[in-house]
C-alpha cells in the first residue's frame, strides 16, 4: 500500500490554496474587519497546515480544521492589538441603551472587545456560534467540547456581556443573523 | 431575552463554506442546496467574490512562514500543593506534580486543545471539570480509562464568572465526600478565568465505582451535599450528569473505578 509523503508538494499547496484560501480569507476580513489582517490569518492557517501536514491529510473536511486554526489565530490578533483593553472602557462609558440598530452594528468592534476578556474556549464558541452561525454541536466539534459545554460557554459570555454594556450588545448580537453581517 | 442560535433552521457559514468548496458528498450537497435562500446565496457570492481579493499564492513565503513560526505555549495556572481526604501521595510526586504544572506545556497537551484540532479529542461527560491523573511524576489528561485504588488526580474547574467552587466525589453507592473546601469552609475561592486547576492532588481510595466528581460553583457545601445526595438518590449517576447539564452552575465529569474483580465475567 502507498502511503502519502507526510509533506505537501508545492501543486497539492497550491490546490488547496486555490480552494480554500479566499474562504479563510473572507471568513477572517468578517471577524476582523481588516484586509490585511486577514490576509496573515491565511498565511498563517496555510504554514500551520504545512507544519501539521499529516494530521491535515487524515481530515475529512479540511476545511473545518482549518476553521478551527484561523479562529484561533484571528482571535489572537485581536488580544495582540494594542490599546485594545483602554478602548473598551472608554467605550463602556460611552453606551447608551437603545441605541440605533445602524450605530450598534457599526460598532461592531465591541463585542470583538468583549471577547478579548473571555478565555480562549469561550472566545471561539462565540465565534462559531455568532460569526459562523454554527449549531451548538456543530460548534461542539469545532472547539472540541461538549455540546453543554459550549451552551454554558456562551450563556456565561452573554451575561457578562449583558452586565458590561446592556441592551447594545444584546443588539448587536441579534443582527448577527442578518444579511448585512455577512456582506464585507 | 434570548438571542438568536441557529438550531439548525437555517445553514450555518460553516456548511455553506464547505458546500463552496466541494466538501460535501452529492447528497449532502443537493440538500443544502434546497436549503439556500436570498441570506444564504449573498454569503456564498462573497465567498466567492473573495476569491479575487485573497493574494496570489506563494509557496516560498508560505514555507518560509511554516518553518519559523513558533507559537507561545498556553498559560498554565500555578497550584499548590495540600492535603485533605484521604491525602496519601507521596511529597516527592506532590512536588513532581507542582512542577509539571507550573511547566509550560506545548500546544494541544490541555484537555480541550481548541488551538489544535489534532490533538486527543476528550469528551468529559456533563461539563467542563477537568481530570487529570498522575503518570510518572507528571498530570496528564484523564482519557476516560478506569481508575483504581492509589492512582493520583488533579482537577481544573471553570472559574469564569464564579468566585467560589465546591467538588465533591460522589461514589456508585451515592456515599458524597467533599474534597475541596478543606475542613469546615464553605466554599473552596477561585481566581483568575477559564479553567483553573485546585490545588494538591488527590489519592483514590477503593470507592465503588462509578464515581462522579461535580464541581458546584457559588454554592456553600452543606447545600451542595445535600443537592447531590437528592440527585444521586433519585436518579443515580447518570442523574447527577443530567443535572450537570442543566445547571449552570453544575459541572461534572465520571470516572469508571478498577475493582479487584474487574474483568471478570458474570455466570
Amino acid at each position: 500500500m502507498n502511503e502519502a509523503p507526510l509533506d505537501l508538494s508545492d501543486a497539492e499547496l497550491a490546490d488547496l490554496y486555490d480552494r480554500y484560501a479566499h474562504v479563510i480569507f473572507h471568513r477572517a476580513r468578517r471577524i476582523l474587519r481588516n484586509d490585511e489582517d486577514a490576509h496573515d490569518v491565511v498565511q498563517e492557517t496555510f504554514a500551520r497546515v504545512i507544519r501539521n501536514a499529516e494530521t491535515f491529510r487524515k481530515q475529512s473536511s479540511p476545511l473545518t480544521w482549518m476553521y478551527a486554526i484561523a479562529t484561533n489565530y484571528s482571535l489572537n490578533q485581536l488580544r495582540n492589538r494594542k490599546g485594545r483593553k483602554q478602548k473598551l472602557e472608554d467605550r463602556g462609558q460611552e453606551l447608551v441603551p437603545h441605541q440605533g440598530v445602524a450605530e450598534a452594528f457599526e460598532d461592531h468592534q465591541r463585542l470583538l472587545d468583549l471577547l478579548e476578556g473571555a478565555d480562549d474556549e469561550t472566545r471561539a464558541c462565540v465565534v462559531h456560534t455568532y460569526f459562523d452561525e454554527c449549531t451548538r454541536q456543530e460548534t461542539a466539534e469545532l472547539v472540541g467540547l461538549s455540546v453543554p459545554t459550549v451552551r454554558k460557554r456562551v450563556n456565561t459570555f452573554l451575561e457578562r456581556a449583558r452586565r458590561e454594556l446592556g441592551a447594545a450588545l444584546v443588539l448587536l448580537l441579534a443582527l448577527s443573523s442578518l444579511p448585512l453581517w455577512s456582506a464585507s | 431575552m434570548n438571542l438568536p442560535v441557529n438550531e439548525g433552521q437555517h445553514p450555518s457559514r460553516l456548511e455553506l463554506d464547505r458546500l463552496h468548496t466541494g466538501e460535501l458528498t452529492d447528497a449532502e450537497a443537493e440538500a443544502l442546496r434546497a436549503r439556500v435562500g436570498d441570506r444564504e446565496q449573498a454569503h456564498l457570492d462573497a465567498v466567492e467574490a473573495a476569491r479575487g481579493q485573497v493574494r496570489p499564492f506563494d509557496a516560498a513565503a508560505i514555507r518560509a512562514r511554516a518553518s519559523s513560526s513558533v507559537e507561545a505555549p498556553p498559560a498554565t495556572p500555578e497550584p499548590a500543593n495540600r492535603p485533605i481526604w484521604i491525602w496519601v501521595a507521596p511529597v516527592l510526586l506532590a512536588a513532581a506534580v507542582l512542577v509539571a504544572f507550573l511547566m509550560p506545556r506545548p500546544e494541544g497537551t490541555g484537555v480541550h486543545a481548541p488551538q489544535d484540532p489534532s490533538a486527543p479529542d476528550i469528551r468529559f461527560r456533563g461539563g467542563d471539570v477537568q481530570l487529570f491523573i498522575a503518570d510518572r511524576g507528571t498530570l496528564i489528561p484523564w482519557e476516560g480509562e478506569a481508575l483504581g485504588e492509589g492512582d493520583v488526580v488533579g482537577f481544573r474547574v471553570d472559574a469564569t464568572d464564579h468566585d467560589q467552587v465546591v467538588l465533591l466525589s460522589i461514589d456508585g453507592e451515592g456515599h458524597v465526600s467533599v474534597l475541596w473546601p478543606e475542613g469546615d469552609a464553605l466554599y473552596e475561592p477561585l481566581r483568575g478565568e477559564g479553567q483553573v486547576p485546585l490545588p494538591g492532588t488527590l489519592t483514590l481510595d477503593d470507592a465503588p465505582g462509578p464515581e462522579t466528581f461535580l464541581a458546584v460553583y457559588d454554592t456553600p457545601a452543606p447545600d451542595a451535599v445535600a443537592r447531590a445526595r437528592h440527585v444521586h438518590a433519585r436518579e443515580g449517576g447518570e442523574g447527577l450528569l443530567r443535572w450537570a447539564d442543566a445547571e449552570d452552575l453544575v459541572d461534572a465529569v465520571q470516572v469508571e473505578r478498577l475493582t479487584d474483580d474487574a474483568g471478570t465475567l458474570d455466570p
